[in-house]
């Protein structure tokens, strides 16, 4: 046998060797070793590589091309052999790393919006984007605001309606944010458009649909040719942005000394579409609150024509809201703050 | 108001059911709050607004359903009650009646014999059961079936009981006094309008009639008023005697002038049907001329414009005509007479809602209004406050509303005098709070053993000095338990530096720097040593810090709770701090950590602000890492670790630029009694 042969030979059995060891190896920590062992700079088949310089010359190729492409063999078996190791090793790391999927997640404390905030912002919203302005006046009021520019009569059964607290012969906790009327009509001229969201204030026995103390949404406009059927409109979105997008709006003659015409307005129940349930008590209306026109003498007070001028005017509970929605079935939640409650609506 | 059906059957029939009756008045703007089968009768309970009086009889109901269904017939007993009535006038020498005061323009009153033993009869009986009143006798019994049938009330005087021969309508002089019939006695008002004989009060005119005059079992000879009384006069005599009645209720709303003389026929009518006999009686007293109702004049197109529908002109006519008014149309216009009963009706628009009401107002489309929009949404320093709300959610506040009205409690803010109400149902809200911290104080207790961060952002009032008024304040109230994870004891006052942390997250969130300092005037509500003036750009917005130990004690609150409350309008003023950007550098940041020594009293807040200008331009951040104060450390001394982080907008910032850096702050703490650890 000729040397050639001799060393093809060898370079085969290191070969067979080397892939018998890859496929025995039980680590990739091992593979790293058997690497070194036969690819490394002293490893097995580069020193055969080494003993090339012996052979003739037309033997070279050959023999270098046997060597080559018995490392190729060597390190695809290597690659292959440590994927496979690899993954048999990730593995078992996770079978180790385990745990209860089912324990809680790691809270950090969040904090919850007031719901009469939850409505307050919806409201803003809706008021904003028909071009309303917010303004704030006064809880602690001057009587003035509160009845006298509102077309009260000195005097009146219809002051009786709303139980007052008095502070001072003058001032009192105002009854309805409507008091804040006279305050946009002192400083602005119409067209206008209007809107306030604050604190209502009435001497009355507590229960769970009374409150001495609750939030109102009041809101009026003053402009050329505004009439009824504006205000149906504006009512009629507003309660669809707020209750759903069938609802209806219902007008009944109603008596406010600041509105004439003068309305209490109902929506078509959101829950059972005017059929009856018991949330409308069975009549399939829900009433929100009083409206109408802005009343002429408000406006001759404050300077502007009724002829040239018209406006509307309305009123809502913000409670009635949060209320509706989730059913809360007594008032008192509302400023008890408590965290069961809060917890319940936190966004 | 409750009302037997029958009594409106009496006057008109309409040929609806029971239930679309109830719509219908509903509909009218006469809420129909619920209806009950009495007996055979049908009894409704009929809300009436405060402007139509007129509406509280079974013959103003009567006429808003003519008015409805103009296809009904109305009975004679309607017509007659409609129709003006002259009393026959044969003055008696008996008595006389002075009408001494202007609050009475009318005032007649029908002497007559009472005839005993005469029953009520059983159907009048029914009808005033089934309104809620009971029976006392067929005289008493007619004058409120008169009253409930058209509104006019009416008094029955024991005629031998009333002193002298005069009755006098007039203002009551001080130190006067009646006692009622229903036993109480009354001091009067000066100038109180009274029914009163030659000597003394009888009767609180319009409201209720005295004691020792009333008609009787024993009663021989009656006095039967029928009056006309100012609303004002009754309102302000039967507030004064903190009273309501029937009478009075219907004065105060007003009462048809020409109702006087037909309710006085229309008892005797009554009287004469259960007696069996027509009754003779006489007549005194009189009444001046019932004035003339004004004309108004509406626009037939104004209608259309303020109802949004098409309005007729002959609708118009016929609507007003149906009820009651007369109408001339003029043009373009309409020249409408109100009747005497609808003291409501005084201007234009009146009539237009008139003509809606009765027309429907389901006849109103919708439309969205048109117009210029000038100016909409939140004003700045709303928005702010909202901005607030979000910080302190953002960081675990529980968002509350507390209520205003409240009772003077441990927690009120010291040296403020709180708003107190005149009067309230309970002595739970008697004055109004004067800070956000007593009332989440309260919230804190009901929610244990729930602890919590808890916030309000709300108005406050009183009186501190010369001024009065409500404010907005921001409140927070902090029962957790806070640990600082160093354990440092120097920093480990939880009850300080955890709702401090609160304060300072909320003033980031809002581009606001706030400066802490040793108050001025300590806070009583707070601990002694553990709290601090809030201040910003030189004012003082309030207080932040650790609650009083006795204090917590007493509210059963966890040791350690810490609050603050501070005004916002310094804040709100100033508005959404216009912050300007800073560019992101791509550069690494490098940093150090620098501990020191330094006299215990030399306050981080003169450290800080020192170390972070000689950091120079480079500086990123300053942060601290520790305080310690302890046995390897001499007496009096602390030590302070501060981590700086440094990058260069240009290059990488190198070892020996941060060394350079670090020499510069060294340098300047030194002087502060600074000695750099190893």
């Amino acid at each position: 046998m000729g040397i050639v042969s001799c060393l093809v030979q060898e370079v085969s059995s290191v070969l067979q060797a080397a892939l018998r060891r890859v496929e025995q190896a039980g680590s990739t920590a091992e593979l790293k070793e058997i690497q070194q062992e036969f690819l490394g700079k002293s490893g097995k088949l580069t020193g055969l590589m080494a003993t090339i310089g012996k052979l003739p010359a037309e033997e070279r190729r050959d023999f270098g091309a046997a060597v080559n492409s018995a490392k190729a063999g060597v390190e695809d078996a290597i690659s292959g052999k440590e994927s496979q190791l690899a993954s048999a090793e990730l593995e078992a790391r996770f079978e180790q790393e385990a745990i209860d999927l089912t324990l809680p997640g790691w809270q950090r404390e969040t904090g919850t919006v007031h719901s009469l905030q939850q409505a307050m912002d919806r409201t803003i919203e809706v008021f904003s984007s028909l071009g309303f302005r917010y303004i704030e006046t006064p809880e602690v009021e001057h009587k003035k605001y509160n009845f006298d520019v509102l077309n009260y009569p000195d005097d009146h059964p219809a002051k009786d309606d709303q139980d007052t607290f008095y502070i001072t012969d003058d001032y009192l906790l105002r009854t309805q944010t409507t008091s804040f009327q006279g305050h946009v009509l002192e400083q602005v001229k119409p067209p206008l458009r209007y809107f306030t969201i604050g604190r209502c204030f009435r001497n009355e026995k507590v229960d769970r649909t009374h409150s001495h103390t609750f939030h109102q949404v009041d809101a009026f406009m003053i402009d050329r040719g505004v009439s009824m059927a504006d205000l149906k409109g504006t009512l009629g979105f507003f309660a669809r942005e707020m209750f759903g997008s069938d609802v209806r709006v219902r007008f009944r003659p109603d008596f406010f000394p600041f509105v004439e015409p003068g309305v209490d307005y109902a929506i078509s129940c959101p829950f059972c579409g005017g059929a009856g349930c018991p949330v409308c008590k069975h009549s399939g209306w829900i009433e929100l609150g009083g409206a109408g026109l802005v009343h002429p003498n408000i406006l001759r007070n404050y300077g502007i024509d009724p002829e040239e001028f018209s406006g509307f005017a309305f009123g809502l509970g913000i409670e009635r809201m949060p209320m509706m929605r989730y059913g809360i079935d007594n008032l008192k939640h509302f400023l008890d703050n408590d965290l069961r409650f809060a917890r319940q609506f936190p966004r | 108001m409750k009302l037997p059906i029958s009594m409106i059957n009496d006057l008109i029939s309409v040929e609806v059911s029971e239930s679309e009756l109830m719509d219908a008045l509903t509909m009218l703007g006469l809420e129909v709050e619920g209806g009950e089968k009495v007996g055979s009768d049908f009894v409704l309970d009929i809300k009436v607004v405060s402007n139509r009086g007129d509406c509280l009889s079974a013959l103003g109901i009567a006429r808003e359903l003519r008015a409805k269904f103009p296809e009904a017939t109305a009975s004679e007993l309607f017509s007659q009650l409609e129709q003006p009535f002259d009393l026959p006038s044969a003055d008696s020498d008996d008595l006389k009646v002075v009408r001494d005061t202007p609050d009475c323009d009318i005032y007649f009153g029908a002497i007559f014999e009472a005839k005993p033993g005469v029953p009520t009869p059983p159907w009048v009986i029914e009808r005033l059961e089934a309104a809620g009143m009971r029976s006392l006798g067929v005289v008493v019994d007619l004058t409120n079936y008169v009253m409930l049938e058209t509104g006019q009330p009416l008094h029955a005087f024991d005629l031998d009981k009333l002193r002298g021969n005069n009755v006098v309508v007039r203002g009551a002089s001080s130190g006067e006094e009646i006692e009622l019939l229903n036993g109480e006695k009354k001091e009067l008002f000066e100038g109180q309008l009274m029914i009163c004989d030659a000597e003394r009060p009888v009767a609180a005119a319009g409201v209720m009639g005295g004691a020792d005059t009333e008609f009787s079992e024993g009663t021989k000879r009656i006095l039967l008023e029928s009056a006309h009384f100012d609303p004002s006069a009754v309102r302000k005599s039967r507030r004064f005697m903190n009273l309501s009645t029937e009478a009075s209720y219907r004065f105060e709303r007003g009462v048809d002038r020409r109702l006087a003389t037909i309710a006085l026929n229309r008892f005797f009518e009554l009287y004469g049907a259960a007696t069996g006999h027509t009754i003779k009686y006489v007549v005194v007293g009189d009444g001046e001329a019932i004035p003339e109702p004004v004309s108004i004049e509406v626009r037939v197109s104004r209608a259309t414009e303020l109802l949004g529908f098409e309005v007729t002109a002959e609708e118009a006519i016929q609507t007003l005509k149906n009820l009651g008014c007369g109408v001339t149309p003029r043009g373009e216009t309409l020249v409408v007479r109100p009747p005497s009963w609808r003291n409501d009706l005084v201007q234009q628009d009146d009539l237009v809602e008139e003509v809606g009401r009765v027309l429907g107002y389901d006849r109103i489309p919708a439309t969205l209004p048109k117009g210029e929009i000038t100016l909409s949404g939140l004003p700045e320093s709303v928005r702010v406050r909202r901005k607030l709300i979000d910080a302190l959610i953002s960081v675990g506040g529980n968002q509350c509303m507390t209520h205003t009205l409240t009772h003077p409690s441990a927690w009120d803010a010291p040296g403020v005098t709180p708003l107190k109400v005149r009067q309230s149902e309970t002595a739970e809200t008697i004055s109004l709070k004067t800070s956000l911290i007593s009332m989440l104080a309260e919230v804190a207790r009901i929610n244990l053993p729930d602890r919590a961060l808890f916030f309000e952002v709300g108005r406050v009032s009183g009186s501190k000095g010369d001024s009065t008024g409500e404010k907005w304040v921001c409140g927070a109230l902090d029962t957790r338990s806070h640990n600082h994870p160093r354990n440092s004891p120097l920093w480990n006052a939880g009850g300080y530096f955890g709702v401090k942390a609160v304060l300072e997250q909320a003033a980031d969130h809002l581009g606001i720097e706030l400066e802490y300092r040793a108050p001025e005037m300590p806070d009583s509500r707070f601990h002694g040593t553990r709290q601090a003036d809030v201040i910003f750009k030189g004012t003082r917005l309030g207080v932040v810090g650790e609650l009083h130990p006795t204090l917590l004690k007493n509210s059963d609150l966890p040791t350690g709770t810490g609050a603050f409350e501070i005004d916002l309008k310094p804040l709100l003023d100033v508005g959404d701090t216009a912050r300007t950007f800073r560019h992101v550098h791509s550069q690494p940041a490098v940093w150090f950590d620098l501990s020191a020594t330094f006299p215990r009293e030399v306050a981080y807040g003169t450290i800080r602000p020192v170390a972070l200008e000689a950091g120079g331009p480079n500086l990123e951040s300053m942060t601290l890492i520790d305080v310690y104060e302890g046995p390897n450390l001499p007496d009096g001394l602390k030590s302070i670790t501060l981590r700086f982080q440094l990058r260069s907008a240009d290059s990488t910032f190198t070892q020996q630029e941060a060394n350079q850096v670090r020499d510069q702050i060294v340098a300047v703490l030194e002087p502060l009694g600074a000695r750099i650890r190893a």
